[in-house]
């Protein structure tokens, strides 16, 4: 079986996960739950691009909220009605007041956009190792926001940009999760994939064994750039609203904390992440409001998902410091499983 | 065995924690009679010091103490938005499955144009609490309000403020640090000032938060005339920051602001030369005032009054109870109607609060407060003639 038709294979226990949790939303949550589970689909996807460049290199980045941010205000700019953007952002640079691009045509241009960045970025950061090349990730995302904030011409800078007009609903979310969870896959199981998670174990030896290192980690960073970039949108064509404070540190921290907490090392790592720490916020959230269960009344209690959070992320590093998933995928839990249940069978370790 | 035992008695109790938060989500939380109004707060994360969830409890008990609205009871239904913009707009949607009549909501532009989409369909009146951008009304013309006065209303009163006492030139001291509030500020604040004859000699930039404003200074300094007053967007540490090191710098330039340097950190970073400092504000807790008296009930009832969003807090309620008995029911869109028509209705920050033809944004009594004694008083209570265009 080659590559893609058994990563395809391998996409399928996610892909009836992700679609059943959406349809079970669908059927039977109320309407704010789709909200909340569409926000989890683009976290998902920006959780999904950070896995393969920072799951893969074992390079910590806290950049990728970055191309977030710029395919979303990319596609908020580009795909805004012209008759607003007269009152937005009156006398934009190049023109682009008076320009409404089409739908697809608006997206895919952010995403060149995003990708032209990261290819840009990427030449310098792929050099970089460690420390370095995390304090570099960091300032890319302080950098873009700095622009974001200051171009106000063209972004209206800390003002919201409001009026994109909201064209996607809960499916397409989906749908472009399962896509990012292949694409994320098999970039793991290719050969870039697997070189690129052997300069991450060992940057020495895989150099010895001649492996590209740059061009690997380029490859997964501009990989990445896309995954984030296309969260962005869908986050901007769902919202209607952003602003710079919508791709900036407290989403990188909630995305990394969700990767951290599943395990860098798997895609499984990061879909399972996303979903603890998700619905973990939203029970802790309906706890916080003070619901009435079984006759007790509960007190209010704001703040409750922020320790949850914190809580959860304390007791994996703890307990499982390479994440829920560790270095698995969930189809390879099973046969672990087995594998070690038998050798304890045979008196091995 | 003990272990497996435990370990499913752990899991059964999980079950019964699901099951039961499950039970509560979809369990109709409201009665029939009340008024329910929604409340989308920033209890927690960077915008939790402007919003006030407690000034909005108070005056809600005050209100059903006092026989509520329309003789029913106000329910006042509570949900963190954690500063969260996607969030925001999920709260919005939750609390009008929750029958909310009318929607309160955070102090930025992004966080709270997303509740007012949400309820724009409905014809749901939302209204920010604790915001000054004017961003926000033009963005949701139909049902967005500010309880505050707009930044452009207080800049202009400043401006009034100072070409009263004689100032003619003024320059701007400018960032892009603290949102629209620190940028457009200051050009609200030229406007008005142009408008009664000021001349605005120059802009000035810089950062929010630094501990050294000595090239601003400077800057200043070396312009060919002095100006007679200074105007900036500032919060604190700057608003604290700048003008002491004015004063340290032999520059007695009075230093002109809104809101921001409403805060007594203000006082204590500035020192001496806080007397520099004049600012327009919501309104000032002078003996006898509204504001004061509901201070002190709020305390009495065991509430603690952190800052002047306590107060407008109190104030959204207090629209939101004349926009209901002028609708005569608790219809959505009346309500909306209703609170467009609102003139010269008293609040808990000022005595005079107008929504009638004016997109949204209050035109309300404002108080300038100037610093006597190292201790802020308020010296002026101002309706600006003129208020630029958001």
């Amino acid at each position: 079986m080659s590559l893609i038709t058994q990563t395809a294979a391998r996409t399928i226990l996610p892909a009836i996960v992700l679609a059943g949790a959406a349809a079970l939303v669908m059927l039977l949550g109320q309407p704010f739950h789709e909200r909340v589970a569409y926000v989890f689909f683009t976290n998902l996807i920006i959780v999904l691009g950070l896995q393969v460049f920072m799951g893969n290199s074992n390079v910590a980045n806290l950049g990728h909220i970055a191309f977030a941010g710029i395919a979303g205000y990319a596609v908020a700019i580009l795909y805004t009605p012209v008759a607003l953007k007269a009152a937005l952002i009156p006398g934009a640079p190049f023109g682009l007041d008076n320009v409404a691009l089409g739908l697809v045509p608006a997206i895919l241009v952010a995403l060149a956009i995003t990708l032209l960045v990261a290819l840009l970025s990427g030449l310098a950061l792929s050099r970089l190792t460690g420390v370095a090349a995390t304090i570099g990730t960091m300032a890319l995302l302080v950098i873009v926001h700095v622009v974001l904030v200051n171009w106000v011409e063209l972004t209206r800078g800390p003002r919201a940009f409001y009026g994109v007009p909201v064209i996607f609903t809960l499916p397409w979310a989906v749908g472009a999760a399962v896509i990012a969870v292949y694409i994320a896959k098999l970039f793991r199981e290719s050969q870039d994939g697997i070189q690129l998670r052997a300069t991450g174990d060992n940057l020495l030896a895989a150099k010895a064994m001649g492996v590209d290192v740059e061009r690997v980690r380029l490859k997964a960073w501009i990989l990445g750039a896309f995954l984030c970039g296309t969260g962005g949108i869908l986050f901007t064509l769902f919202n209607g609203t952003i602003a710079p404070n919508s791709f900036y540190f407290s989403q990188t921290f909630l995305t990394i904390a969700m990767l951290i907490l599943g395990g860098m090392r798997s895609v499984s790592g990061a879909i399972t992440g996303s979903i603890v720490v998700a619905v973990g916020f939203e029970v802790f959230r309906s706890l916080e409001n003070g619901p009435v269960i079984l006759g007790i009344d509960l007190p209010e209690a704001f703040g409750l998902t922020g320790f949850f959070l914190g809580a959860v992320i304390v007791l994996s590093l703890t307990f499982r410091p390479m994440g829920l998933m560790g270095n698995d995928e969930w189809e390879d839990v099973w046969p672990a499983l087995r594998a070690r249940l038998a050798g304890r069978r045979e008196g091995r370790p | 065995m003990k272990k497996t035992d435990k370990t499913r008695e752990g899991f059964a109790g999980l079950a019964t924690v699901f099951v039961a938060v499950v039970a509560a989500l979809s369990a109709p939380a409201v009665a029939q009679e009340n008024i329910v109004i929604g409340y989308g707060a920033a209890v927690t994360g960077p915008l939790a010091p402007y919003d006030s969830p407690d000034g909005v409890r108070c005056q809600v008990e005050r209100v059903n103490e006092a026989g509520g609205i329309l003789g029913r009871q106000i329910e006042l239904v509570i949900r963190d938005m954690r500063s969260d913009s996607a969030l925001s707009g999920t709260v919005a949607l939750e609390l009008l499955d929750l029958g909310a009549v009318a929607l309160l909501g955070p102090p930025t532009d992004d966080t709270i144009i997303p509740m007012a989409m949400q309820a724009a369909p409905r014809g749901v009146a939302t209204l920010s609490v604790g915001g000054t951008q004017p961003a926000f009304p033009v963005a949701a013309p139909d049902n967005g309000y500010l309880i505050p006065y707009g930044d452009n209303a207080s800049a202009a009163a400043a401006a009034e403020f100072a070409y009263e006492n004689g100032a003619r030139t003024a320059v701007l001291l400018v960032s892009h640090d603290v949102g629209s509030y620190s940028l457009m500020t200051p050009e609200y604040f030229a406007q008005a000032f142009e408008r009664l004859g000021g001349e605005v000699l120059g802009r000035v930039n810089y950062n929010s938060g630094l501990s050294d404003y000595t090239p601003q200074i400077t800057e200043i300094r070396n312009m060919d005339t002095m100006p007679d007053i200074i105007f900036g967007g500032m919060i604190v540490p700057e608003a604290g920051v700048f003008p002491r090191q004015l004063a340290a710098a032999g520059l007695n330039i009075p230093v002109y602001g809104t809101d921001g340097h409403d805060d007594p950190g203000v006082l204590e970073i500035a020192g001496d030369a806080a007397k520099l400092v004049k600012f327009t504000t919501h309104g000032f807790p002078s003996e006898g005032s509204a504001l004061a008296e509901f201070y002190s009930d709020c305390e009495a009832r065991g509430y603690t009054v952190q800052n002047i969003f306590f107060g407008l807090g109190g104030e959204s309620i207090l629209v939101l109870k004349a926009a209901i008995e002028a609708a005569g029911s608790t219809n959505p869109p009346a309500i909306n109607a209703a609170l467009k028509e609102i003139e010269n209705l008293p609040g808990v920050t000022t005595d005079s609060i107008t929504y009638k033809d004016m997109g949204g944004i209050p035109l309300k009594r404002m108080t300038m407060i100037e610093v006597v004694d190292g201790a802020f008083s308020p010296a002026k209570l101002v309706l600006p003639e003129f208020v630029p265009a958001p």
